[in-house]
């Protein structure tokens, strides 16, 4: 248990410093690679997004649907509702290499997808 | 959809009637304390529900423009501001609580009490009526099957106010002392957590850097499951925060802490301060 705290606090002091980087991130803003996702008849098209390992990625949605849905993942800690016939943008990553299932909250038993990080 | 109904109202509905309790809580502690010589008014707690809702009415309707905002990420950018305010109005109530006889009856620290705690209320109603009335609106204006959803949305709804009614007896009904130690430690929980999500929102609408993630709590306790909805409405609890976001929390945490009624609460200032 102590080394886990102790780790812990090793991590979050190391992370320290990257707050000095704010005011920088706002100069040097790389190109952020963009992807689209489309909601139709409460689908997710793709169903599947395959994006880069360690690359912050921006994901565009269009909801096709006349109804809202909310594109919500636990494990990308990402939640934001898009209107009918809507179109938003949501910013993911940069993330590790696994799977990170996202669903519509509004329709959850058909609006179901995964972004696959290679 | 009935009881995707239940789920989603109750999500919403449940973070501000945690909020609303505990503020209630402070409200019983303060008048109890006071013996009654001093009153803090509970009339706020209608008047803020309505404003709230009519708010939420009011941003629901504008859902579009606002997410269109900011090249599309102005939902992000208002929920935070939403946050942040709402983190200074539970951080200001903090250092505003008399821990002093004669601050009891100062009016304007009783009235500053009152507009944090009619701001934080009006604020959450805000921020989750307005996702509710997102969910319900769309729906039922599409001429689906309305009524389950209704009863659903009811459901959910009667039950996250349950949860509520239980959290204040369970605050209220601890000794005066643990009464108080309880409520300050859940309002440096909750302004922590205001500050930890508006931080998620930022970095969601890109307007602060990625940082890593600090830990990852998922196989204890996952997100999804039902007491990490409830940990999660309550404190604010998340399987993998970012650094960002835990420096948040802890700033949100420690200054509340930091605050007089805290110190009354574990050192027991009122018995030499009379």
């Amino acid at each position: 248990m102590l080394i886990i705290i102790r780790n812990t606090a090793r991590r979050l002091f190391a992370g320290l410093p990257l707050l000095a980087l704010v005011p920088i991130a706002g100069f040097v803003k790389a190109e952020t690679p963009e992807i689209e996702l489309r909601i139709r008849d409460h689908l997710f098209f793709p169903a599947t997004l395959e994006i880069p390992a360690n690359q912050k990625v921006k994901i565009r949605i269009y909801n096709e649907d006349p109804t809202p849905e909310e594109f919500e993942s636990f494990e990308l800690n990402r939640e934001k509702v898009i209107v009918g016939n809507g179109e938003t943008v949501i910013f993911i990553g940069p993330l590790k290499t696994g799977e990170y299932p996202f669903f519509g909250e509004f329709y959850p038993k058909t609006a179901q997808g995964v972004v696959v990080v290679k | 959809m009935f009881l995707n109904a239940v789920v989603i109202v109750l999500q919403e509905i449940l973070e501000a009637a945690l909020m609303l309790s505990l503020l209630l809580a402070f409200v019983r502690y303060f008048n109890l304390v006071n013996g009654g010589a001093a009153l803090l008014r509970r009339d706020w707690v209608l008047l803020s529900i309505v404003f709230g809702i009519l708010l939420a009415w009011i941003y629901s309707h504008n859902f579009s423009r606002i997410s269109d905002s900011f090249d599309y990420v102005g939902l992000e950018i208002t929920n935070a501001s939403i946050h942040t305010v709402s983190c200074a109005c539970l951080v200001s109530l903090a250092w505003l609580f008399p821990v002093k006889k004669s601050d009891a009856y100062s009016s304007n620290r009783l009235f500053g009490l009152i507009l944090c705690m009619v701001a934080v209320v009006v604020l959450a109603i805000l921020r989750e009526g307005s996702e509710i009335m997102q969910f319900g609106g769309g729906i039922l204006g599409q001429g689906e099957a309305g009524l389950p959803i209704f009863y659903g949305g009811v459901v959910g709804a009667g039950i996250g106010v349950s949860t509520g009614v239980l959290l204040y007896y369970a605050l209220t009904g601890l000794s005066i002392d643990g009464s108080l130690k309880a409520c300050v430690l859940l309002l440096a929980l909750t302004a922590g957590n205001m500050a930890s999500q508006a931080i998620l929102l930022l970095n969601q609408a890109d307007w602060l850097p990625f940082t890593p993630t600090a830990w990852d709590t998922s196989a204890l306790l996952g997100e999804s499951s039902v007491l990490g909805q409830l940990a999660y409405a309550l404190i604010g609890y998340e399987a993998t925060p970012s650094i960002l976001q835990v420096v948040a929390y802890l700033l949100g945490l420690i200054v509340v802490l930091a605050s007089p009624v805290s110190r009354l609460a574990w050192v027991g200032w009122r018995k030499q301060a009379v």
